[in-house]
This record gives C-alpha cells, sequence and structure tokens, in this order.
C-alpha cells in the first residue's frame, strides 16, 4: 500500500470512528472527544501545503455535517494545520528547520510528545467551542468545557498513538 | 508574467487557506443564526445612538409627505365623528329596515363634511384680519363655509375665487359668532377687539352664573356654520360690566393665528334649507 492510500484510510476511518462512536460519547453533558484529529496529527508534512489544507477543510466539513455546525470543525482543522510546522519548529530542541518527520512515537519523547498534542488539542478545541458558543457569557463554564475536552482528546490520541503505531527502536 | 506565476507558485498554500477560510465563515454565518445576533447585540452600545442621529436626520425630509397622510387622515377621523351626522331614528324605537342600513347600523344624514385646505397667506396685527387659503371654487369651496385648525376655530369664509378663498380669521370685528360656556352651558357672543391677537372677549354672560378661569369655549352649533362642539379658547380672565348685569370674559384662544399651516374647511350639507326657514323667520317678523 503506497503513502496516500495509506493516508487516505486513516482519514475515513478516524471520521468514521469520530462520527459513529465519539459523538455519542457525552462524557458529564460536555465531554466530547475530537479523535478524529490524529489523522490531521499523522498527515504527512512532506506534501504540499494547499493539499494538507484541502485535505483539513474536507475532514473538517465532514464532521461537521454530522454535527450540523456548517463550518466550524473545518476553519478549526486548516488552523491546526497552520500551527502545527511552527509549534513543531518552537518544540525542536535542536532547531532544525524544514523537519518533515511526522512527530510519532519512536521519532519523539514521550514529553514532547504530550506537550505537543496538549497544544495542537488545545487551540482546535478552543476554535470549535468559541465558534460555538460564541459568547462570553458563563466564561468560566466555556473554559471548563475547552479545558476538559483538551485533556480527554489528548489522552485518548496518546493512547491510540501508543498502541496502533509500531514502535521501531531508534536510538533517540 | 512568470513573476505572477511563480509569486502564485509560492503563496498558492496561503492562497489555499485563506479561500478555504472563507467558505468556513460564509458556512458558519449562513447556517447559525446566533453569532449575528451576539454580534448585534454586543455592537448596540455603538449603532443605537448613531442609528438614532441618522434617523433623526433623515426623518426632516420626509415630515412632508408625514403631513399629508396625517392631513388626510385626520379628514377621515373628524367625518367620522358623531357630531357630524343627524340621527333620524335609533334602532329601539324605530322599525327595522326603514331605518337601519344592511348591516343594522342605524341610518344616518351627513350635515358635516370636511376637506384641507394650506393657508398662504395671514395677517393678524391689522384692524381687519384675513386669511388665504389655496382652495377654492373649484375644489367645493362656498362663502360661509366654516373654518378649524386642529387646535380649534380659525374663521369663516368669505370670498371664493377659482383656485382661492378669503377666510375672515376670528381676528376681524365683523366676526361674531355665537358660542357657549361649559360646563355653565351658557350662549353667548365672541368678538374681537383690535389689538390682541390672542384672544377674544365673549359677551352676553348672565352676572349669577358660575363661571371660571380655565372653563371652555366651544362653538354652540346654532350658527349652521360651526359644527356644534368646536373648541374656541378658554376663559382667562372674567370682568364685570359696570352698566349691566352682565359679565364680559376674556378668551385665551385655543388656536394660535401665528402658526397656521393646514386648516380643515366645513361644509353644512343642508345650509340653504336651513337659511330658507331662518329667512321665513324674518319675514313674519
Amino acid at each position: 500500500m503506497n503513502k496516500s492510500t495509506t493516508n487516505i484510510l486513516r482519514i475515513l476511518l478516524m471520521v468514521g470512528l469520530q462520527v459513529l462512536i465519539f459523538n455519542h460519547i457525552h462524557l458529564f453533558g460536555f465531554l466530547n472527544p475530537n479523535v478524529y484529529l490524529l489523522a490531521l496529527f499523522l498527515l504527512p508534512l512532506d506534501i504540499p501545503k494547499s493539499a494538507q489544507y484541502a485535505i483539513a477543510f474536507a475532514t473538517g466539513l465532514f464532521i461537521d455535517i454530522f454535527q450540523f455546525t456548517y463550518g466550524i470543525h473545518a476553519s478549526a482543522c486548516m488552523i491546526f494545520i497552520l500551527l502545527r510546522p511552527y509549534l513543531m519548529y518552537a518544540l525542536n530542541v535542536n532547531k532544525k528547520k524544514n523537519d518533515t518527520e511526522v512527530p510519532i512515537p519512536g521519532k519523539k519523547d514521550f514529553r514532547w510528545l504530550l506537550l505537543f498534542t496538549l497544544l495542537m488539542t488545545l487551540s482546535h478545541q478552543l476554535i470549535v467551542t468559541m465558534l460555538e458558543v460564541f459568547s462570553f457569557r458563563q466564561f468560566h463554564h466555556t473554559l471548563l468545557v475547552i479545558f476538559a475536552n483538551t485533556l480527554f482528546t489528548t489522552l485518548l490520541i496518546l493512547c491510540m498513538e501508543y498502541i496502533f503505531i509500531p514502535i521501531k527502536k531508534q536510538n533517540l | 508574467m512568470t513573476n505572477l506565476l511563480d509569486f502564485l507558485k509560492r503563496y498558492f498554500h496561503v492562497l489555499t487557506f485563506v479561500v478555504l477560510q472563507v467558505v468556513c465563515i460564509v458556512l458558519i454565518s449562513k447556517t447559525m443564526n446566533y453569532p449575528g445576533f451576539a454580534i448585534a447585540r454586543a455592537t448596540k452600545v455603538l449603532t443605537t445612538p448613531v442609528n438614532r442621529l441618522c434617523y433623526g436626520v433623515v426623518r426632516h425630509f420626509n415630515f412632508n409627505k408625514e403631513n399629508q397622510y396625517l392631513v388626510q387622515q385626520n379628514l377621515e377621523l373628524m367625518n367620522a365623528q358623531e357630531s357630524n351626522f343627524l340621527i333620524s331614528s335609533d334602532s329601539v324605537t324605530g322599525v327595522e329596515g326603514d331605518y337601519t342600513d344592511t348591516l343594522g347600523r342605524t341610518k344616518r344624514v351627513r350635515l358635516y363634511e370636511y376637506t384641507s385646505a394650506n393657508v398662504i397667506y395671514n395677517t393678524i396685527h391689522k384692524k381687519n384680519n384675513y386669511l388665504m387659503i389655496d382652495k377654492g371654487s373649484e375644489d367645493g369651496i362656498e362663502p360661509d363655509m366654516s373654518v378649524l385648525s386642529a387646535n380649534g376655530v380659525v374663521g369663516v369664509v368669505s370670498d371664493v375665487s377659482k383656485h382661492f378663498a378669503t377666510v375672515i380669521s376670528l381676528l376681524h370685528p365683523d366676526c361674531q359668532i355665537s358660542a357657549k360656556v361649559q360646563p355653565a352651558n351658557q350662549l353667548g357672543t365672541i368678538t374681537w377687539r383690535y389689538g390682541d391677537p390672542t384672544s377674544v372677549y365673549l359677551e352676553d354672560i348672565p352676572e349669577h352664573l358660575n363661571i371660571n378661569e380655565g372653563d371652555s369655549v366651544l362653538t354652540s352649533g346654532y350658527s349652521n356654520i360651526f359644527p356644534s362642539g368646536i373648541l374656541i379658547g378658554t376663559i382667562s380672565e372674567k370682568s364685570k360690566n359696570p352698566t349691566a348685569s352682565f359679565l364680559t370674559l376674556k378668551v385665551q384662544l385655543a388656536t394660535d393665528f401665528n402658526h397656521i399651516n393646514t386648516v380643515y374647511v366645513v361644509r353644512n350639507l343642508y345650509r340653504e334649507e336651513l337659511e330658507t326657514l331662518k329667512s321665513n323667520m324674518k319675514e313674519d317678523e
């Protein structure tokens, strides 16, 4: 299987999982993890940026269609893709320019991955929730939703990464 | 050309990003109402005073039209007033069908009819004051029709040309109209004395009647010119006539003769008939 087929299948799988399973999880009434972000985390960095944006838009819009929030997830996903290389560059210790290696377990250590996933998920969740709520009333509740969802999503994404991605032994 | 292509190639991803974001925003704003309301509510602090200011200026340009509508509406309301009709019979005593229309309402005979006109000439400080209005015989104006303003009585039509008419205003020594003072319900005659354009005098009121300052003076309706119950003014001063046992009451006019624009001309539809009867009375004397 070549690389593009793998990616497309992964995106379809993650979107399907999100729509069929994770959209129906409403823990404590507001916890609703956006696990489909894993597909965007694992999207290769070396394909053209416009293609990345288009993929993110399509993915987000697909999620939107099932949640009746047309445009919100699409917008958040594109900003996610926009931020990804900059955050990777900012978090890299050796400041290697044009790092196109997808950060997965085995390539990066756990602490790096945790911080990266946390920040990326937070940015996505922030946009989604703020666009959906669109008000600063009861802001503490909005913040609670944002942070709880971020933590939950991060937990699930890291679990899935460590469970399903085979770690090739490398010298870190 | 190559530069342009190079530029597009280099920044194609930015273009994609912007275009797709715009699509997102359009989708959000098209499908979700709440953000629009929220923004409108948040920016109300700014938009409300600006809109109010803007509307406050713009509405002045529409006053002309607005006035026409209001005059039209006033006319309709004045024409619908109960006091314009003679009620031939009521539905209690009358035989059904004879005195009621097809809807079962009492048949009424209209006595007074209103039309509107604009004042084009007006004096108040002369000894004999006149007004001119922009309607004449072509519009159905005839001499001896009464002229009212929105506030009260203005005068009586004296002369008519094709398109204009002259009105003897209340501020004219010859304009003596029959009036009654309420609540005493006593008849008197209104006369004007040269000098003060804001008040007239009500004469022939017996001394024993309890009349206070502030009582209303209305038209009596006995002259066949004015409908009854039209406000002339309120009593502002009471003075005793030293020679006779009659009071002379100073009446503050309800109509501001300085600022008359739109007036209503009242036609008595049975005036000729009534005049004939009256002239017969005089011949008998």
